[in-house]
């Protein structure tokens, strides 16, 4: 037994030996801050003439460097035609728009230089910058903007207002429409208006095409490894002038817990999707915390159905008065969650100011359930899915309760929750919208009368022509008031409950400059700006 | 013995056509539509009915379950997986990269599990009430109560944050760079480890001291041989049955990767492939992942069946 010791002594012997050799051979990789100092470059484009690194004073944007993004899971397409905002998000540095868009959902020039809609609406004419590559080489013009725009029509349902596009000359297109929709403008902000490689596609097919980004973007794919990171280099040739950063990563990190430390130790520069719980902690190690709205949640009622109580406008009411929004958004919210009586919120074009909201009163909601023939109160279900967060539920049913409306709450997988919404429900769906910049297009998605989605809620008489009226506006002004009053209408017929108002949060630290990502939106962002500072 | 083989691999193939009409029947029934899934991650665009069923054609779920069913099995059977309904890869592709590394750190944590638990396992049993003992067989208890997502996310905030000594998150092919490789799975690969280790040290123990009672090991002591020699020789490879037994079955989590593990620090696995696949109800990606680990089950089992004989000549098959 003596001899076993001894081996046993040996062997732990090796193992501390090797494992102290492996801490001190290695040096945990950390974001990276410029290195590369390249000659001075003299820019057209978007961003100004930056300085090298050598050279630069502070403040001054410099050449070089990773910028390492962590974000909780991969897309399912970062290529083309993007699927969600999520998957836009990923792609954006090498995908490349028509427009980019301001706070209010204004269209800004981006690969589309300048752009006219006739006065009776029926056609918009695009002129196409010139002189932009593709990452393969080929030439950005009026044919490649037709190509991309019929290719995205014929795999997609918006876009249903192009009627047909004609090439003018070599960068002018006119897009000919049934009726004009401001919706349009924004789609070709997003999905719609993404740029991609005609020859590249042609050649390799639209599946490979979901994975390989080949647009005008300031950064080109280099590597993608499904459930750990994407690196993007910079594309040499961008029209907007040479990018400042050598590339970008995104590190794809499914635990939170995991994702902050990771972000703590300095493996990444930016944090997205960060929980409220810990944003004082980020904010308390020195990370810039910046949040923009998210989502209005709600809870919609099954009113189009004759036999439920949610019929009756009344009920609806009373559970917007029983449920106390303010205390739980203190409770719960931790500062990132906002009390909502309009699917508008104060961020956005067309929040109605005029709404003061169904405050919280449970002996209003009492009464008017006794109005409505429910003196003893009634019994109800709220579906929702499995993510979401449980103790707001908890707290909707405790306050229902306080009202004398029994609530069972029933949880159900994503699968599911999307059959609900699409072909009914019993009772009420915990759910919600996009804060968009542009609010229309969202509501066009969610709730538009006889849509896809909440084929249970009754939409009232008025919401579909205010609704119409409101895609059909051509200004800022006519679209805030067109917004305005749908949200009028919706509160005034308690269509949909809204909640509240979530948050998106991101951290960022010192070194991330010239940043818009979480200051109008967590989807765009203005990624051929971004420098990082030593 | 060649007709025992001949049978159990006969047996082995009917189980495996029952658990691919199982797995395959099971994802249909879950509530949910993978093409209202697919179509309406985070916030997609409007749908047309249209367009859902464009797509339903476009994968084929149109068809009739058992005409789907054979179009797969024929598939299978060529060596085709199929392709991920929402992400598009290919199937067999994406378990070609994902399966070398859940082998890799699961090979490792069996092993160690291997050389560490059973070895302190046969110390406690011939040790019986010391605090030899004592002290394993509490670390054996608190090996198999920890929760191991708990423990490496205590791990990374101690060896990772704090200490900066090793990764917190990651996969590096050894072959790409062999120190990072090391580095980055030493915690991973020692959250494996550990249950696996306290498992093995546990019913090493109790199998052993089952063994040690037994007449010829009496008679092995009392022949005055060593007791290196009474326990290696004579108690150990009876001692084993039951624990090769546990560690066969363990071969499976090996192959279907640990979801905690590889969530925790971020390593692309065969687990959390397949978990992905459920929760977004990609049909074929759970089928492929099931089938893949119904044939690693069923072979392991044969494996340990076989190797009883080898540890205990008096079994014979017929």
């Amino acid at each position: 037994m003596k001899g076993l010791n001894i081996k046993v002594i040996i062997f732990l012997l090796v193992i501390i030996l090797m494992l102290a050799n492996v801490f001190s051979c290695g040096d945990s990789e950390k974001s990276s801050t410029p290195t590369q100092a390249p000659g001075i470059q003299t820019s057209t484009g978007l961003t100004p003439a930056p300085t090298s690194a050598s050279t630069a004073k502070a403040g001054e944007p410099q050449y070089g460097g990773v910028l390492k993004i962590i974000r909780s899971k991969p897309a399912a397409n970062y290529g083309y035609p993007p699927k969600s905002p999520g998957s836009y998000s990923t792609a954006r540095g090498c995908l490349e728009t028509l427009f980019y868009y301001d706070n209010n959902g204004e269209p800004l020039p981006y690969l589309a230089e300048s752009w006219e809609i006739a006065p009776d609406g029926k056609s918009v004419t695009i002129n196409v910058r010139k002189g932009v590559k593709l990452h393969d080489g080929t030439d950005l013009n009026a044919e490649l903007v037709k190509w991309n725009l019929d290719t995205y029509r014929a795999n997609a349902s918006s876009l249903g207002e192009i009627t047909g596009i004609d090439v003018l000359d070599e960068h002018t297109v006119r897009l000919n429409l049934s009726h004009f929709s401001n919706v349009l403008l924004s789609t070709l902000v997003f999905t719609g208006g993404a740029m991609v490689s005609r020859e590249a596609i042609e050649q390799n097919g639209i599946e490979w095409a979901y994975t390989n980004p080949i647009s005008t973007g300031p950064y080109k794919l280099a590597e993608y490894k499904r459930d750990t990171s994407l690196e993007l280099v910079r594309f040499d040739d961008y029209w907007g002038g040479k990018p400042y950063l050598d590339g970008i990563k995104y590190i794809y990190i499914a635990d939170a817990t995991t994702a902050l430390m990771a972000f703590k130790a300095g493996e990444a520069n930016i944090l997205t999707g960060v929980s409220a719980k810990y944003v004082e902690d980020l904010k308390a190690s020195g990370f810039d915390v910046r949040a923009v709205p998210s989502l209005t949640t709600w809870l919609a009622p099954d009113s189009a159905n004759p036999e439920s109580p949610f019929a009756d406008k009344r009920v609806r009411e009373a559970v917007s008065y029983a449920i106390d929004r303010e205390a739980i958004a203190e409770a719960i919210g931790l500062g990132y969650l906002k009390a909502a009586y309009q699917l508008t919120p104060s961020e956005r074009l067309g929040h109605n100011p005029s709404i003061t909201g169904r405050k919280y009163n449970p002996e209003k909601a009492r009464e008017l359930l006794k109005e409505a023939g429910y003196p003893n109160g009634l019994t109800t279900t709220i579906w929702a899915g499995t993510s979401e967060n449980k103790d707001l539920l908890l707290a909707f049913q405790r306050y229902l309760a306080e009202a004398n409306i029994d609530v069972k709450i029933e949880l159900v997988d994503p699968g599911k929750s999307i059959q609900l919404r699409t072909e009914g429900w019993d009772g009420l769906m915990y759910g919600g919208m996009g804060c968009d910049a542009n609010m229309n297009q969202r509501l066009l998605v969610e709730l538009e009368t006889g849509g896809t989605f909440y084929v249970d809620t009754q939409r009232p008489a008025e919401w579909g022509p205010a609704m119409t009226e409101s895609i059909s506006t051509k200004t800022l002004e006519d679209r805030e008031k067109a917004i305005q009053k749908l949200m009028q209408i919706c509160y005034d017929d308690a269509m949909v409950i809204p909640l509240f108002t979530t948050y998106e949060i991101g951290a960022f630290d010192k070194h991330v400059q010239d940043c818009d990502l979480y200051k109008t939106h967590h989807v765009m962002w203005n990624i051929e700006n971004v420098w990082l500072s030593p | 013995m060649t007709t025992y083989i001949i049978r159990r691999i006969l047996q082995m193939i009917l189980v495996l056509f029952i658990v691919t009409i199982l797995v395959f029947v099971a994802m249909r029934l879950l509530p949910g539509d993978p093409i209202l899934m697919f179509l309406t991650q985070e916030n997609a665009e409007s749908i047309t009915q249209e367009e859902i069923a464009k797509i339903r054609h476009e994968l084929g779920l149109d068809r009739s379950m058992l005409v789907q069913y054979f179009d797969w099995i024929g598939h299978v059977i060529t060596g085709d997986l199929g392709k991920s309904i929402i992400n598009h890869y290919d199937i067999a592709d994406e378990v070609k990269y994902r399966m070398p590394i859940s082998l890799h750190l699961g090979a490792l944590a069996f092993m160690i599990s291997i050389i560490i638990g059973i070895p302190l396992g046969v110390i406690a049993a011939i040790r019986r009430a010391t605090w030899t003992d004592d002290v394993l067989t509490s670390l054996g208890n608190l090996g198999i109560t920890i929760p191991t997502f708990w423990l490496g996310i205590l791990f990374i905030y101690a060896f990772g944050l704090k200490l900066n000594l090793l990764p917190i998150f990651g996969y590096t092919s050894p072959f790409e760079d062999f120190w990072r490789n090391s580095q980055e799975i030493i915690l991973p690969v020692f959250c494996l480890a550990v249950p696996a280790i306290a498992s093995a040290v546990r019913l090493t123990r109790s199998s052993m001291l089952e063994v040690m009672r037994q007449d010829y090991v009496r008679t092995a002591w009392s022949k005055g041989l060593r007791e290196r020699r009474v326990v290696m020789k004579h108690a150990l490879k009876n001692g084993l049955i039951p624990v090769i037994t546990l560690k066969g079955i363990s071969l499976a989590h090996i192959v279907g990767g640990s979801v905690l593990i590889e969530t925790v620090f971020s390593i692309p696995g065969m687990g959390r492939l397949a978990v992905d696949g459920l929760f977004a109800h990609d049909y074929s990606v759970v089928q492929a992942t099931v089938l893949i680990v119904a044939v690693v089950v069923l072979a392991s089992n044969m494996l340990i069946d076989l190797s009883y004989g080898w540890l205990d000549p008096r079994i014979r098959y017929h």
